[in-house]
């Protein structure tokens, strides 16, 4: 037996790419080990075609799970254990109270490419796809090859930047969004946070503020997905877990513009 | 007025599960929860453990509800997802428990669980049969054992002696099958 691609994919590409796209079947199963699933990832965020194709996967993957879902019964106390943990953290991480833009609304309003994306579902905290905090060790790696992604989007034809700050000049965030949406945020300043607050971020449109997504309380690097509607952006500090619609004033904003 | 718990469709009741509301969580139990024990346990062949990983499960979705995306797809799948995702987890560090028990005492290692047969177990269930029935045997032994199995696809080509090229290969030809499936015939009707 020889080493070949599957039928209809026999000669799409060579190199490393094509290394990693082979491990799309096994990456949707969860039958891959943790670089090559960082390596499918990088794959997916920027290579449209492998995300159409890894959806496709995960579509046929789901249907494996819910097939074998298909007529069991849990245990009648298992619910029971359940409820009685759910006071088990001090700080869930909850969503502010019913009265703001509920995040099926905001949700509405991303990128198109986080619709497509259903392979990245791991990774992703309310649009943001991968972040990398301040002083993240073991981020490293991603975060070298997230600013690699971040420096070739910026000189594709219809990228846009923004550079992010206060009045006075005190932080600085750079965002850069390829055509196809991806947005990528690199804090160069911006004070870390306790652990019980995160920095989210902000489409603004007049008024309205709609969660793009949460960045952490140190962030570092972090992806969003970012549509082309998006002008205005703006940062603010929110409770851990983020806030359905801004509890404090923006800390940094600014706008986006053709590169 | 709210309607009712009951008649609140997936993404609704996410949405209140982020409002800390626990009839909310419930209701997403009682919609989900047996499927999400259902897959677990056949991924973990231990009643115990499916419990654990099925509670771990939901207690996410209750600290992180933002983790669900209803413009991503349907929270039976998410849910399912993560269900997969975590019993997999689950099996590799009990094969590397065993494998530092057997060090410790300085035997060799033992076989892991049937894991074939367990996983051929699977076949048992009516849908899964006609889901898998269109692949080769090949292509159908691979993701049977990677998914199934919990294997990564190196262990896979162990397990079957092949070269791991061609287990990710009749993986990825599999589940590219599976798909043509799907699309031909709709929305399946076993979910």
């Amino acid at each position: 037996m020889t080493e070949r691609e599957p039928h209809g994919h026999a000669d799409r590409r060579t190199g490393p790419g094509a290394d990693t796209e082979s491990l799309l079947g096994a990456y949707v199963l969860d039958a891959v080990d943790g670089d090559e699933r960082r390596r499918v990832e990088q794959l997916l965020a920027t290579d449209l075609r492998a995300r159409l194709e890894a959806d496709r996967l995960s579509a046929a993957a789901d249907r494996l799970a819910a097939a074998a879902a298909e007529g069991a019964s849990a245990p009648p106390q298992l619910w029971s254990s359940i409820a009685a943990r759910l006071g088990e953290r001090t700080e869930p991480a909850h969503a502010a109270p019913a009265t703001v833009t509920p995040l099926a609304a905001a949700r509405r309003h991303r990128g198109a490419w986080l619709l497509s994306a259903a392979a990245v579902v791991v990774l992703a905290v309310v649009g943001v796809v991968a972040a990398v905090r301040s002083g993240d060790g073991g981020g490293t790696d991603r975060a070298a090859s997230m600013e690699q992604m971040a420096r070739e989007a910026a000189t594709m034809p219809g990228a846009r930047t923004a550079a992010l700050t206060d009045p006075g000049a005190t932080m600085a965030v750079e965002v850069v969004v390829d055509p196809q949406g991806h947005g990528f945020v690199m804090s160069a300043a911006l004070p870390a946070l306790d652990d019980a607050h995160t920095y989210q971020l902000w489409s603004v449109d007049g008024t309205t503020m709609v969660s793009l997504g949460l960045l952490g309380p140190d962030p570092h690097m972090a992806m969003v997905g970012v549509d082309g509607q998006v002008h205005q952006l703006a940062i603010t500090m929110e409770p851990a877990g983020g806030s359905a619609e801004p509890t404090t004033a923006p800390m940094a904003s600014g706008t986006l513009e053709q590169v | 007025m709210e309607p009712p718990i009951h008649q609140l469709d997936d993404g609704a009741l996410v949405d209140a599960v982020g409002r800390a509301d626990q009839d909310a969580l419930a209701e997403v139990y009682r919609r989900h929860g047996d499927g999400v024990f259902g897959l677990v346990r056949r991924v973990l062949g231990d009643e115990a453990m499916a419990e654990e990983v099925t509670q771990e499960v939901f207690l996410r979705l209750w600290h992180q509800p933002q983790r669900f995306d209803a413009g991503r797809g349907a929270l039976r799948s998410f849910l399912l997802r993560q269900a997969h995702s975590r019993a997999v987890e689950r099996v590799r560090s009990e094969e590397a428990r065993r494998r530092r028990e057997a060090r410790a005492e300085r035997e060799a290692v033992p076989d892991p669980p049937d894991v074939e047969r367990q996983a051929l177990a699977a076949l048992g269930s009516q849908a899964l049969a006609e889901a898998l029935a269109t692949l080769s045997e090949g292509e159908r032994e691979a993701i049977v054992l990677a998914y199934f199995g919990g294997l990564s696809y190196r262990d896979v080509a162990v397990r079957l002696d092949l070269p791991e090229g061609t287990v990710k290969s009749r993986i990825r030809l599999g589940l590219a099958k599976l798909a043509d499936r799907l699309e031909a015939t709709g929305p399946g009707t076993d979910r």
